[in-house]
């Protein structure tokens, strides 16, 4: 099945209320927003695909500066205990909850792993002019990925952590937290800046 | 088309249903809808997607997943959370006991941030997803942008609830200090985790444009 003639190639409809719009060109930085209901419609950031993925190889090297080094420890009478992401998905494992560390390694470590090779598999080929059969998946996967990666909750979870902990004993921040803070906000910035749309001109274009 | 421009609550110009036209919800593409057989699709030819003209059973799998969160949202509240216990004393908290020693420590930033990431957040996720539910099975015309914003706002808040199971995660790595202190996770957590998955799914089997479908069919 073949889309529609070019004329129609320059109609969008507002995926929260269907309304048909004719798309036209936006300054960088810029959005269009649904008529009705005031949905973001779409937004074409220029450079998307080498912005995406120049930022996607910082936020992967954060993602391994984060996990191999702690984020905090904590002493008490002279014992001092690390942690890590995966230290708590450990302890929650040998604790018997089993859907919740799952859950949690879900969350704070797969799905922001994931979706940083899912970028740079995204960006990467056709930053090098290539449009490789996967993207579609990848894409799909991508999507479906991302309201499961909570680094900035998970920053939250660790302040609320050292505040209960404060008047049990000494807490210590690591070097893996301000890795995680640099990573919280590159992640915003590189999922701001992919623009699924080149993806699909891209591919469009290579038929 | 800009945002700007406030169109007020009156629906106008044609929707992709209107026009007879397909969504892709993956590549944005429009196709025109064409007759298939029964229990097939047809799909995108950009990115192979099939394509629908709603969610699927959106009414029917959001009201079963908000159901379930709801009866889970009980024993995620009852049950306590985690029992902090240091040199052989502690007692079990349940989220909103746990909402209150923050409120007695004096960190009361943290309670408030607390008690709306734990409390606010699912009340609201449920109720406003019920409230969506009934207003569309209703056929109700009342202020659909609103609505819409509602829509919206729960898709985005639903992530902050894991703020106390992260918390959590990081309590029981950093205190397995043996005899001196130990934190043991309870059965509240799991169902708080529980009511936060099945919370998330249900905001994403909702079709927001089926508030619009009614009005337009009623016009
Ligand atoms: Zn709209």
């Amino acid at each position: 099945m073949t889309g529609l003639a070019s004329q129609a190639h320059a109609l969008i409809a507002c995926q929260d209320c269907d309304l048909i719009h004719e798309k036209r060109a936006i300054p960088d930085g810029h959005k269009a927003n649904c008529a009705r209901c005031g949905s973001l419609l779409y937004c074409h950031p220029h450079n998307s695909i080498q912005r995406t993925f120049a930022l996607a190889m910082a936020c992967l090297v954060l993602f391994l500066v984060a996990n191999l080094s702690h984020f905090m420890s904590f002493s008490l009478h002279g014992r001092v205990q690390e942690a890590h992401i995966l230290t708590g998905v450990l302890e929650l494992y040998r604790g018997g909850l089993m859907g919740l560390a799952l859950l949690v390694f879900l969350t704070s470590f797969l799905a922001p792993l994931m979706n940083i090779l899912l970028l740079l598999a995204l960006a990467g080929p056709i930053y090098f002019g290539k449009a490789p059969r996967y993207l579609p998946v990848a894409f799909r996967l991508y999507e479906g990925l991302c309201p499961w990666a909570m680094v900035s909750v998970y920053l939250l979870g660790v302040f609320v952590a050292i505040v209960k902990l404060a008047d049990l004993a000494s807490t210590p921040i690591g070097l893996g937290f301000y890795a995680l803070i640099a990573l919280m906000l590159l992640m915003t910035a590189t999922q701001a800046r992919f623009d699924p749309e080149s993806l699909w001109k891209a591919i469009e274009s290579r038929r | 088309m800009s945002s700007t421009t406030d169109h007020s609550m009156t629906p106008m110009g044609p929707t992709a249903r209107s026009l007879g036209l397909l969504n892709c919800h993956v590549c944005r593409r429009l196709y025109p809808a064409r007759e298939t057989p029964a229990g097939h699709h047809l799909h995108c030819s950009l990115c192979k997607a099939s394509l629908h003209r709603r969610k699927s059973n959106s009414l029917a799998r959001t009201w079963a997943l908000v159901i379930a969160a709801m009866l889970l949202y009980l024993p995620a509240n009852i049950f306590p959370i985690m029992s902090v216990v240091i040199s052989g004393r502690g007692e079990p908290d349940t989220i909103l006991s746990g909402v209150v020693a923050l409120m007695n420590a004096d960190a009361m930033v943290i309670a408030i941030l607390i008690f709306f990431a734990s409390i606010t957040v699912p009340m609201l996720k449920l109720c406003g997803l019920t409230f969506l539910l009934i207003s569309v099975q209703r056929r109700s015309h009342w202020r659909p942008k609103d609505r819409t914003r509602l829509y919206r706002l729960i898709e985005v808040i639903g992530r902050w609830s894991m703020i106390d199971m992260f918390m959590l995660s990081i309590l029981v790595a950093l205190v397995k200090l043996g005899a001196v202190a130990t934190i043991e996770p309870g059965i509240g957590a799991t169902s708080f985790a529980a009511v936060v998955v099945l919370t998330m799914f249900a905001a994403e089997s909702f079709d927001p444009r089926l508030i619009w479908d009614s009005i337009e069919e009623d016009r």
